[in-house]
């Protein structure tokens, strides 16, 4: 008698095969038309691809395609390699073999990671040899077909691992396809469906500081930056490998005392029933309030919401748990649902944890920050390290003094306020934690003098403004160039821009809170950092001279001598000065004034900038000699000179 | 040897067994009978390992069965409807069966063949009903399993299928001392076969009993007294039922043959036969004893 103990049986994996192999080849195939056709056809085609390069192109081919079925496949994978579990002959038969249940697993989980990747892997492989043998660097290097390999497969296992333990935890193969993204997408639909909830009741939840990081919950949100940046953290690819490892740990955990009668059962395990029976109905209770919150900004709406949603959520997962539509009857379960909601509700609005009032003392605070922009701080943060808050205790008193403010004179309501502004308030305290708050205010700048003043301070300006993060001794070149690439100017002469930068550091801190623009734009290239650019203002008046110094300005800046003539009009629009030129300006339907004296032209020029402020303000088409279109630019009507204005009353 | 012990299952909220208790010998053949629904499946499912007990226990030699890959290997279920592999043919079929069945024995699959005269290379899902049945058993009994679990084996099957597959099973028993467990709704489909019967009735045993033993215990009489029945008959013996034709009375009595002979000798009977009883009556009277009406509780 031969012992039968090894771990592999040849006649299972045939089954196996027969039962899934065509999963794969089905992959395959649609990854030789997405990926392969298209590299081979594109492999002359250097031209059109050359401005792409920034990003991996392999994830790209197949118009999309191809990142469905990293999610697609796997579900399918899963479901089908599970599909003896849901069926109730077949499970039987399989549990009647003499198989233990973790050899079961191993094999049919086994089978369908190797028929998962296998198609990647031979991809690659295909690949990594027209690499070889021909060149589509421009479409590829061998890393970027490295990282398209190590992502796929990372992808595929995660998203396989997950729908295991789903089909694990039911009986019915339907479902678990679907409960498999809605599990994906959880850990970030419900984090966002949660703080965006708790925004209708308690004030001062730090909102963007949360969701920022909100699309790195879920692997199917986060796969727009895995495949377009060309970079997964090792922190990341970790996740993603214990993720994988733990779900497949649970899944063998489940399966063992999972009940073989559970097939075409909704729920496989007794004890998960009324677990989701409340936690479906709540988060449908909670998808009602940001949909109402979204809609219609109204707290009673809000209301009809929550309980709207909670019956329609109670009932699918009534519907769902008895499998059968009749459960009009069953009303226990909602009923404990409502008095844990409203009690839970009651919790928060009243703040039991006095959330809402808590500013920490100066003793404990180590750095205050005044935040605007949340995406761009951490932006900052992650690119640059630890940026200076504020830490003299003046300012920090300040900060809080205006804390204070917000919590005063905050309201619920503001939350739902479309014109709303949003200000967060960080603490980094001593004791290594941090402690934000964010607040929806309405006119800010108006009914808070502190927050105007802080904002304008130096210490703000050096934690906002990229260029005081920058190492200037890293800087490689800088790029002048005006509006239309009319002018180019690139200096790379290293003392040079350490001068500039140094310079235009100082013209930043003294520069007010609405400068006006030039027409030059300049860009600070970075080794080994983020290059970062800014217009030229008019109010920049050291590096302005500087340029005027070192003899540059003539082709930094767009001057009177390369102005051919200007048009200016108090009323009309850009399109219709074009079509007013076309036609020689016989429209009668409003004025323009031709300028084409040098010293006019200057005076308007002086006067001028590239961003349109307010409605009482004159456009100005500016027509740059030997350029046929104009350049659009505005004056505001309070600076354009006494000529201008007499012309035009 | 099986032995089943205050054995409970419940699904969801509904109680399918109840304390049940079981004894199996090796090498007999059980008939678990009972009407649908009684649990006579989920009771075999258990013993098979498919499903798991929610109290109580399941020891067949000695050894757990759930999720225990030594015991699995010397004992085959099948189910009420056979379950193969869409696709499959017989000969892919037999493969599966051999590669995780150590004991698996080819000559006995060939002879096997020989007695069913089925094409081995034809798909098994397009054979009719009756010969999937058959391969059922072909397959299982080429793996020679010392146990052989059978859901209802000869529901809608015909005369000569049954025949067939009886003579395999009781081939089996008597050559290599396989042992049976096998259910149904019909006690005259497996009368001939069983030495054991158990009755299941809403997830408890009404009783279980030793054909043998049964059949030498229960006896019809026809009897005439002058007069009515003598007390001391009634007394001496359990009088499962009685009726009266005349002066003759029907009695169905419980007692050791001899015995009843020599105290109704000495009574002194005008009339007194000893007549055959069939298994069936046997059943109608014994649970009469236990207050049921057979009808309620079997075909």
């Amino acid at each position: 008698m031969r012992l039968k103990t090894s771990l592999f049986s040849h006649e299972l994996a045939k089954q196996n095969f027969r039962q899934v192999g065509w999963i794969s080849l089905i992959y395959m195939v649609s990854l030789f038309f997405f990926v392969v056709m298209n590299v081979i056809l594109n492999i002359g085609n250097v031209e059109e691809y050359y401005y792409e390069l920034w990003r991996n192109e392999l994830f790209h081919l197949g118009a999309g395609f191809q990142l469905i079925f990293l999610f697609l496949i796997p579900v399918l994978m899963a479901i089908f390699i599970l599909r003896y579990l849901h069926q109730k002959d077949a499970s039987d038969f399989m549990h009647s073999l003499p198989i233990s249940r973790t050899k079961l697993f191993v094999h049919h989980v086994g089978f369908g990671f190797i028929a998962l990747w296998l198609p990647i892997l031979l991809t690659g492989l295909i690949l990594f040899i027209i690499a070889n043998v021909s060149n589509v660097a421009h479409i590829y290097t061998l890393s970027n077909l490295a990282y398209w390999i190590l992502m796929s497969l990372l992808i595929l296992s995660i998203t396989f691992s997950v729908s295991i333990v789903v089909g694990m935890l039911t009986g019915i193969s339907i479902i678990q396809g679907i409960f498999t993204f809605i599990f994906l997408f959880f850990p970030a639909g419900f984090t966002l469906l949660l703080i965006f909830n708790m925004n209708f009741a308690l004030i001062g939840i730090p909102e963007s500081f949360y969701l920022g990081e909100l699309d790195k919950f879920s692997p199917i949100t986060d796969v727009a930056q895995l495949t377009v940046e060309e970079y997964a953290s090792p922190l990341k690819v970790m996740v993603y490998i214990l993720g994988t490892i733990i779900m497949l740990g649970l899944g063998l955990f489940l399966y063992k005392k999972r009940p073989v009668e559970a097939a075409t059962q909704p729920i496989a395990f007794q004890v998960l029933k009324p677990i989701f029976i409340y936690s479906f109905t709540f988060c449908f209770t909670l998808i009602g309030g940001f949909y109402y919150g979204i809609i219609q900004t109204d707290i009673r709406w809000i209301l009809f919401g929550y309980g709207l949603f909670s019956l329609i959520g109670y009932l699918i997962s009534q519907v769902i748990v008895q499998k059968t539509w009749r459960v009009f009857h069953q009303w226990r379960e909602y009923l404990y649902f409502c008095i844990g909601a409203i009690i839970f509700m009651v919790l928060i609005v009243f703040d039991i944890t006095g959330f809402e009032n808590r500013i920490p003392k100066l003793e404990e605070i180590e750095t205050a920050y005044l935040i605007t922009d949340t995406y761009m701080f951490n932006n900052r943060e992650s690119f640059y390290g630890n940026l200076n808050g504020f830490t003299d205790p003046t300012d920090i008193e300040k900060v809080q003094a205006l804390h204070r403010q917000f919590i005063d004179q905050s309201r619920r309501a503001d939350f739902l306020d479309h014109n709303r502004w949003d200000i967060t308030v960080r603490y980094k305290l001593k004791n290594g934690k941090d402690f934000v708050r964010e607040y929806h205010m309405l006119d800010l700048p108006e009914r808070f003098p502190i927050y105007t003043e802080l904002i304008n301070s130096t210490t703000y300006k050096l934690y906002t403004e990229p260029i005081f993060l920058i190492d200037q001794q890293l800087a490689s070149s800088l790029r002048f160039s005006t509006i239309g690439s009319y002018k180019e100017l690139t200096i790379t002469d290293r003392d040079q821009i350490v001068e500039f930068i140094e310079l235009l550091r100082q013209d930043v801190l003294e520069e007010p809170k609405y400068a006006r623009e030039t027409m030059t734009y300049i860009d600070i290239h970075m080794v080994d950092q983020a290059d970062l650019g800014r217009y030229i203002y008019v109010e920049d008046e050291r590096i302005i001279n500087w340029l005027k110094q070192n003899k540059l300005y003539e082709q930094a800046m767009i001057t009177v001598n390369d102005i051919d003539r200007m048009i200016l009009s108090d009323s009309a629009s850009y399109e219709e000065i074009l079509y007013a030129q076309n036609h020689n300006f016989d429209q009668k339907d409003f004025k323009t004034l031709l300028v084409t004296d040098e010293e006019a032209m200057q005076d308007i020029l002086d006067q001028t900038q590239m961003g349109y402020v307010e409605d009482d303000t004159y456009i100005v088409a500016l027509y740059l000699k030997q350029r046929l279109d104009p350049i659009i630019i505005y004056v505001d009507s309070v600076l354009v000179p006494d000529f201008v204005t007499e012309y035009f009353n | 040897m099986i032995t089943v012990q205050e054995l409970s299952k419940n699904f969801s909220k509904k109680t399918v067994l109840e304390n049940v208790n079981l004894h199996v010998n090796k090498g007999s053949i059980y008939g678990l009978l009972g009407s649908n629904g009684a649990g006579k499946t989920t009771l075999l499912k258990i013993i098979a390992g498919i499903i798991k007990q929610d109290t109580g226990s399941v020891m067949v030699d000695h050894s757990k069965v759930f999720d225990q890959v030594g015991i699995k290997q010397r004992m085959i279920f099948i189910p009420d409807q056979p379950y193969f592999f869409s696709h499959y043919t017989v000969k892919q079929m037999a493969e599966f069966y051999a590669d995780l069945y150590s004991n698996w024995n080819h000559e006995r699959f060939q002879q096997i063949q020989r007695i069913l005269k089925l094409d081995i290379n034809n798909k098994v899902h397009q054979f009719s009903k009756g010969m999937q049945r058959q391969v059922s058993f072909w397959l299982a009994l080429s793996a020679m399993p010392e146990y052989l679990v059978l859901d209802e084996p000869f529901d809608g099957l015909d005369a000569v299928v049954r025949k067939k597959i009886k003579n395999l099973i009781i081939q089996d028993v008597a050559e290599r001392q396989m042992t049976v467990i096998v259910s149904s709704h019909n006690l005259r489909e497996v009368e001939d076969i069983c030495d054991y019967i158990g009755i299941l009735h809403h997830g408890q045993f009404l009783f279980e009993k030793d054909l043998d033993d049964l059949k030498s215990d229960i006896h019809k009489i026809q009897i005439a007294f002058k007069g009515d029945l003598p007390t001391k008959l009634i007394d001496s013996f359990q009088i499962l039922h009685k009726e009266k034709r005349g002066s003759v009375y029907l009695v169905i009595i419980r007692g050791d043959r001899v015995e009843i002979d020599e105290t109704i000798a000495s009574l002194e009977p005008l009339v007194y036969d000893l007549l055959p009883l069939s298994l069936e009556e046997i059943f109608v009277y014994e649970m009469e004893g236990v207050g049921y009406a057979i009808e309620n509780i079997l075909v």
